[in-house]
């Protein structure tokens, strides 16, 4: 029974993890067919941001990271994407890749490629027992702020004007601009949302493993885009699907991969995106509502 | 209200509408008419910002459009409803129609003229609350005018609005274009039901190859004439 | 269908120019000591990459993000054939008998890596090949990072992320310069082939190819195997050259690096990936200097780690924002030179980035 319930709370906490990561990028490729390479550097961002603002009350690193992302992520796209706007799926993903690789390369000539380490919230390194089951805090901090950040977006999504003119541009970009949404606004809200979701993504991943480094943002980017790449690119509940698709994979995976194979964890998991973008290039859960329409 | 001059739109490298001028005054139907490729959808894409305007100026009671995006060009009166029932198919109607009034400020007036066009449109208010993607095509031809009717536009551009849809609902859009002049609404047509046109029209234009080859006001178009210019032949 | 020799006469003088052009940035390459010629060594390694990429990614419009595999396949491949048998003991003790004894020549080895990259490809293309545009660039990605992760875990083979070393004789710059050379010319006669020109029309066109009768998928496999060839067989010097390599050799800054230089250049044509390749070595290289510190008119510039591939981030960018289909526009040199005045008139206008059809011709058609 503990190990039933230990592995769900593994899969929910990678799952919340890739969700977050998997929601940012489903957000932005939704709206401008862009697969942002650099969502991995505003998660550094975030990441140097704590490092450099550890010594403030807890509360006002946490605050200062998201903002400082949100910021990053505003300015990316005002200065690279926004005049490229429009070019093919191919010429966007190259340029985000260059985004990528300009600000890691210049965060190393800042901070150099030695790995720092911060202790922002101790409490995430304790763990709480309940009948015999052993939680770390972080897991619960990290399931439950996913779970009111989706709850959140969800509302945003639904119940706003904002929101709901967001949905309607990732559907039909020139349709809702002909309907008066203002284009530069709602991508620069996807931004920012983006950006929100990346800070808080390096809060909960600093606050895991203590350590910060120049490619802190590069596995969280990968799994975040093939959770992305399972619930059909594009579309926000296929990446929280997506998201907790993964974490249970990943979880499985884990479990059930003998000891030699199981550096190999990832290799399978990439291997079966590539399987899966060759089979099922829609996604896993192809919701015919939310496929395009010709 | 509407003055054309001298448009010229390209895509890439090849020119779809060479030096078209035209004019729409305050609460007439215009007819745009013309075989396939003639530039019609292209005109209006200029004018509603869609596409980029090559040469030429657009006007709106004086105000400059070209060069606008598509978002402002709204914003100043003019509204476009593209070929293809362009509904967002993953929002309800509420959501479209609440998509539709972007551009108003006057929140109280919006709710009132939802209510409106969902009198105008009985079956929209049925499926109110359910995804625009399961409606019919007719019941979203339906949906995309309400929506652009609910910015409040002086100008209405409607790009081959009973394209696909059945007689009876052939009828009701011309029957909807009708009662919409009767309310004051300027509108440019684009159709390819030619002889419904000409007679719901003011008056028309033809356009062929991207240039225009006629003008003619109502009544001055025979069926004869309307075979000739969509078959390409009879050279005026 | 007839072939005219003419296409194959312009082909053919295009390809003396360019080779022309390599040898005379190598021959310059040479005069500045070591270094330089260390330098040198590595961008014709990176010409041969570059231009190989070209093969699949500017007739097919596919843009692949996974081609540095295939040359770390060829690497791999070449160091465990070529290393001598002792190393090979030391390194991998725990190789498959019927490898340890092994000690293949260089062009063994080289024409070894070759198949065995092409081989890969032949395998993974049966599923990629399928798709197009975006979906398979992003699938060109999973593979590169798969490669990575089994090059990482493979430690039989690869020795883990410790990497091999192998210590040979180096290739030397003339080989290099040949192998260089016999790409560009290979490249250049793919272009020219059947399938080339049919390929080249799916990138154009790809309902249009398919309704004349381009299998698509086809062309497009033969094209990727051809170029994981290519790339196999830079591996392969790549590994002679360097003598060490890891599998973070073979992952992003890697292939950031040969996109850049692909995109600077302009990724339709040979002659692009052939300036973009020299345009980008030599910035590098200049911004390298620059990294490790040099005083210029009495300015001290302190070093900086970083420096150099923050430059390359830049000059990418711009040529991204400003100039989207590279230095050459997509196209060859000889199509730069007008010849007849009513062809110059016919040349394509410039694409415009937000409002022209793609800058870069990739993923002509979405699935």
């Amino acid at each position: 029974m503990t190990t039933v319930l230990q592995f769900v709370v593994d899969a929910l906490t990678a799952g919340s993890f890739y969700a977050l990561f998997a929601l940012g990028i489903a957000l932005i490729f939704g709206i401008m067919q862009l697969v942002n390479f650099a969502h991995g550097e505003l998660i550094m961002v975030g990441a140097y941001t704590i490092f450099l603002t550890q010594a403030w009350p807890w509360q006002a690193t946490l605050l200062m990271a998201v903002v400082a992302v949100a910021v990053m992520a505003l300015l990316m796209e005002r200065a690279a994407f926004r005049p490229i706007r429009g070019a093919n799926p191919a010429t966007l993903l190259i340029t985000s890749f260059a985004v990528s690789f300009l600000l890691q390369n210049v965060a190393q000539m800042i901070f150099t490629t030695l790995p720092k380490s911060a202790d922002v919230v101790p409490l995430f390194r304790s763990s709480v027992t309940v009948g015999g089951l052993t939680v770390g805090w972080l897991s619960v901090v990290t399931i439950l702020a996913t779970a009111v950040l989706l709850v959140a977006l969800a509302l945003f999504m639904t119940r706003t004007r904002a929101g709901v003119q967001m949905r309607a541009a990732a559907e039909d970009f020139e349709m809702a601009r002909l309907c008066g949404v203002r284009s530069n606004r709602v991508i620069a809200s996807a931004f920012a949302i983006g950006g929100l979701l990346a800070g808080v993504g390096a809060i909960l991943l600093v606050g895991q493993t203590g350590g910060i480094s120049l490619g802190i943002g590069l596995t969280p980017v990968l799994f975040g885009f093939t959770a992305a790449a399972i619930g059909g690119l594009g579309s926000l509940p296929g990446a929280v699907v997506g998201g907790y698709v993964l974490g249970v994979a990943t979880a499985l995976l884990q479990q059930l991969l003998p000891y030699e194979l199981a550096g190999y964890r990832d290799a399978f998991l990439f291997a079966g995106v590539f399987a899966l973008m060759a089979l099922r290039p829609g996604g896993l859960f192809r919701v015919a509502a939310l496929s395009p329409r010709v | 209200m509407l003055r054309v001059e001298g448009l010229d739109v390209q895509y890439g490298r090849i020119r779809a509408v060479r030096d078209v001028s035209l004019e729409v005054s305050q609460g007439e139907i215009v007819g745009l008419l013309g075989p396939n490729g003639a530039g019609k959808t292209s005109t209006l894409g200029a004018v509603s910002g869609r596409l980029p305007v090559a040469g030429g100026r657009v006007l709106l009671e004086g105000e400059q459009l070209d060069g606008r995006p598509a978002e402002e060009i709204v914003r100043r009166g003019v509204s476009l409803v593209p070929e293809g029932r362009h509904v967002f198919a993953t929002l309800t109607v509420a959501e479209n129609l609440a998509i539709g009034a972007t551009v108003r400020k006057d929140r109280a007036q919006v709710a009132e003229d939802i209510e409106r066009q969902l009198e105008r449109f009985s079956v929209l208010r049925r499926y109110y609350r359910s995804n625009a993607g399961k409606l019919s095509g007719g019941e979203q031809q339906q949906l995309v005018i309400a929506r652009a009717l609910l910015s409040r536009p002086r100008l209405l551009l409607l790009d081959e609005p009973s394209l696909g849809l059945s007689p009876l609902l052939v009828d009701l859009v011309f029957e909807t274009i009708e009662q919409l002049r009767a309310e004051g609404l300027t509108i440019l047509l684009v159709e390819q039901n030619a002889s419904r046109t000409v007679e719901v029209a003011d008056r028309c234009y033809v356009l062929r190859g991207g240039e225009l080859v006629a003008h003619a006001p109502r009544g001055d178009l025979s069926p004869e004439e309307l075979g000739d210019i969509y078959l390409g032949a009879g050279e005026r | 269908m007839t072939t005219s020799t003419r296409p194959w006469l312009r082909a053919g003088v295009l390809a003396a120019v360019l080779c022309a052009l390599v040898a005379l940035a190598t021959l310059l390459g040479t005069l500045g000591g070591p270094r330089l010629d260390r330098a040198t060594g590595i961008a014709l390694i990176m010409l041969i990459v570059v231009v190989g990429l070209k093969i699949f990614v500017g007739d097919s419009g596919i843009f692949s993000f996974g081609h540095v595999a295939f040359m770390g396949v060829g690497a791999y491949t070449t160091a465990i054939v070529m290393m001598a048998p002792a190393q090979r003991a030391f390194q991998l003790p725990e190789l498959p008998g019927f490898l340890a004894d092994l000690e293949l020549s260089a062009f063994e080895a080289a024409l070894l890596s070759g198949v065995v990259a092409a081989v890969f490809a032949l395998l993974v293309s049966l599923p990629l090949m399928r798709l197009s545009g975006l979906t398979a660039s992003l699938a060109t990605v999973a593979l590169l990072i798969t490669c990575h992760s089994v090059l990482q875990n493979a430690d039989r083979f690869t020795r883990g992320s410790g990497g091999l070393i192998l210590i040979v004789e180096p290739p030397a710059l003339l080989t290099l310069l040949v192998c260089a050379c016999v790409t560009i010319v290979a490249a250049l006669a793919f272009r020219q082939s059947r399938i080339g020109l049919r390929l080249a029309a799916s990138r154009e066109d790809e309902v249009a190819a398919r309704a004349i009768g381009v299998r698509v998928w086809w062309e497009r496999g033969i094209a990727f195997v051809v170029s994981a060839f290519v790339l196999g067989v830079a591996g392969s010097l790549f590994v002679r050259y360097v003598g060490s390599i890891n599998p973070d050799s073979f992952f992003l800054s890697l292939t950031f690096t040969a996109i850049a230089m692909l995109v600077v250049g302009g990724l339709t044509s040979v002659s692009g990936a052939v300036i973009g390749t020299i345009v980008v070595s030599v910035a590098l290289e200049v911004l390298r200097v620059i990294e490790s510190g040099v005083t210029i008119g009495g300015l001290e510039i302190p070093s900086r780690s970083g420096l150099a591939s923050v430059g390359l981030a830049l000059v990418l960018l711009g040529v991204l924002l400003l100039r989207p289909a590279g230095i050459t526009g997509g196209r060859e040199l000889s199509e730069l030179v007008p010849r007849r005045s009513r062809r110059a008139e016919q040349r394509p206008a410039e694409p415009d980035a937000r409002t022209g059809p793609p800058p870069v011709p990739v993923g002509a058609v979405e699935e």
